[in-house]
């Protein structure tokens, strides 16, 4: 069997911030329309990896190639094909939560001399007009109907949450990157906020940092892990080369009131928890890890792919 | 608020008992006493924001029609420049690398000094004044405007720029209207040395402004004349600071949450709940009766 529509690859991809090592040569190839969950301790470069793939830091070495127009392009800076949703969301202050969603558009359909030549022959009103539709619409399907005039310090964490995910959806993007988005919300926000992201399941490809496990095993179709606790020396390497996957699986399909799918979960959640997060003793440093990446990186062999 | 009324109640009966305290210790100086007393505080405050009898002119208001606008001029057209630069130094590093070994030079050099200058270059014409000023406050507007422009999370401009946003877009839709709020603080703050400046230049080389008047006054100890014009311009401060309060209430409303009410603000809401409560209590007596 081949593999599928493939939208995001990593070849060979690291990165390293002066002497300090954080990404070893990765290779990740990700399927459209899929949820996947990037899991790992702190300072394992889940985040350098989102800004690597948004095009806001570039790869020491290696490329990220993205197949978002037909044809696979190697990324390039920004791009508005890539959306991205911060932990603390990153909405404009000054704008209100209409505003902030419609900004995109704003930037991407007009330009500083165009917007001022339409102030003068009317044609930005209606371009505006349009813009703010089309925020409202998506603002109202997201269930912040009410809170369309309001300013971000007007907000609760979720509906924040929702604002800044309405702000990547309106422009469309095929890629949608989530660092930690469910960090600052309490249980009931969160469950909101899953059912958003089930909702997007297969229009959307979305890559999705979390540090709860069961969330990535449970919302995922596959879950991806990054650790620094590795058998480099095993491997190779004479120094430390940065952080790896050593964890690639599917997860179990999640059914409510299926305790089958349930237990899955749970029980690929520990295996994760096992492989991801470090002994004491490798911690410390007092013992090198012994782990073989190869070994829980499994994921295109369970779609009988073979590598 | 009864501990603000407190301290200006304190304060004017401080200034009674020294008043009548001079008198009574200090070698008399009938005509002009050191710490008149409010008869003739208020002798000097017709003289001064009233009309002249000598001279015709409204001696305040004729300076502060000279000193006001020289003030204005010089902190406008140097806040348009300084913000512009401050923002542009927050963003881009090369600009930061240039101009910050500059500003710390400049930092230091007492704009008094530079007065030769400037007198050198325009003579005593209004630039003189501007350019003073301008060099007095030009680093300090331009480094808070800098580091609140750096301040702009990195993730707001990463944001913006993966909706689509070119370099200028990020600049004045993103960053500039987020950091108003602090560019309008950086320019309160940079009145006050702004007129210490002009009132130095024109204490020193000026014909008319408020400076000039100040040393004319200075000549002989007329402080019964002297208090009311430091008072009347102090009202003045008082009045800037709370008008650059309120254009920053109204033009960044999504900022009201994170600036407190000041002491005019805290007095006149009192006031008004003072005459409602007043009102009230009249209105339930009317009913009554």
């Amino acid at each position: 069997m081949s593999k599928r529509d493939i939208i995001l690859r990593c070849e060979a991809m690291s990165r390293h911030f002066g002497p300090t090592k954080v990404l070893a040569p990765l290779d990740i190839e990700i399927e459209h329309g899929q949820i996947v969950g990037i899991v790992g301790s702190s300072g394992c470069g889940k985040s350098t990896l989102l800004n690597i793939i948004v095009g806001s830091l570039p790869p020491s070495a290696g490329r990220v190639l993205i197949s978002t127009s037909g044809a696979e392009r190697e990324v390039d800076g920004h791009g508005r094909d890539r959306g991205m949703v911060y932990q603390k969301y990153s909405l404009f202050t000054h704008l209100t939560a209409i505003q902030n969603v419609a900004f995109g558009p704003m930037v991407n359909e007009t330009t500083i001399p165009g917007r001022a030549v339409g102030r003068v022959s009317g044609s930005w009103s209606h371009k505006r007009q349009e813009h703010l539709e089309k925020a409202e619409a998506l603002l109202v399907r997201l269930g912040l109907g009410d809170a369309l005039h309001r300013y971000p310090s007007q907000l609760s964490g979720g509906m924040q949450q929702r604002v800044a995910i309405a702000r990547a959806l309106i422009m469309e993007p095929q890629i949608l990157l989530l660092d930690e988005p469910f960090g600052a919300l309490d249980e009931e926000t969160r469950g909101d906020a899953r059912q958003i992201l089930r909702d997007l399941r297969s229009k959307v490809t979305v890559l999705m940092i979390t540090h709860s496990l069961e969330e990535a095993v449970s919302i995922g179709d596959r879950v991806i892990g990054l650790s620094k606790y590795w058998n480099w020396r095993e491997q190779g390497h004479t120094s430390f080369p940065g952080a790896t996957t050593v964890y690639d699986k599917a997860c179990p399909v999640f059914a409510h009131a299926d305790k089958d799918s349930a237990g899955s979960i749970m029980l690929q959640a520990d295996e994760l928890r096992a492989v991801v997060f470090p002994s004491k003793e490798e911690k410390e440093g007092t013992k090198d890890s012994v782990l073989d990446p190869k070994t829980y990186c499994q994921y295109w062999q369970q779609q009988g792919v073979s590598q | 608020m009864f501990f603000s009324v407190l301290g200006i109640a304190l304060l004017i009966l401080a200034y009674t008992a020294l008043a009548y305290a001079e008198t009574d210790t200090i070698p008399p100086m009938p005509r002009f006493p050191l710490v008149p007393k409010f008869d003739r505080l208020y002798e000097g405050l017709k003289l001064l924001v009233f009309l002249d009898p000598q001279s015709g002119d409204y001696i305040f208001w004729k300076d502060f029609l000279v000193s006001g606008p020289r003030l204005l001029i010089a902190v406008g057209g140097t806040s348009l420049l300084c913000v512009t630069v401050g923002i542009y130094m927050g963003l881009y590093d090369f600009l930061r690398r240039m101009c910050l070994p500059i500003m710390e030079i400049v930092e230091h050099i007492p704009a008094n000094g530079m007065m030769i200058f400037f007198l050198a270059l325009f003579h005593t014409s209004n630039p003189l004044f501007w350019g003073v000023m301008a060099f007095g406050i030009c680093v300090g507007i331009t480094k808070n405007v800098y580091l609140a422009s750096k301040s702009v999370s990195d993730e707001h401009v990463f944001t913006a720029k993966t909706l689509g946003a070119s370099e200028q877009e990020v600049t004045w839709y993103v960053v500039f209207p987020q950091i108003i709020p602090q560019i309008i603080e950086a320019v309160r703050q940079s009145i006050s040395p702004a007129i210490v400046f002009l009132m130095g230049t024109e204490w020193i080389v000026g014909s008319d402004g408020i400076g000039h008047r100040f040393m004319q006054l200075n000549r002989s100890p007329r402080a019964f004349m002297t208090f009311p014009y430091v008072m009347a311009l102090g009202l003045i401060g008082l009045f800037i600071s709370y008008a650059f309060r309120k254009i920053q209430r109204v033009s960044c409303p999504w900022h009201e949450n994170e600036t407190p009410p000041d002491f005019v603000d805290r007095f006149l809401a009192r006031m008004k709940n003072n005459i409602q409560t007043l009102m009230r209590h009249e209105r339930k007596k009317e009913t009554a009766s």
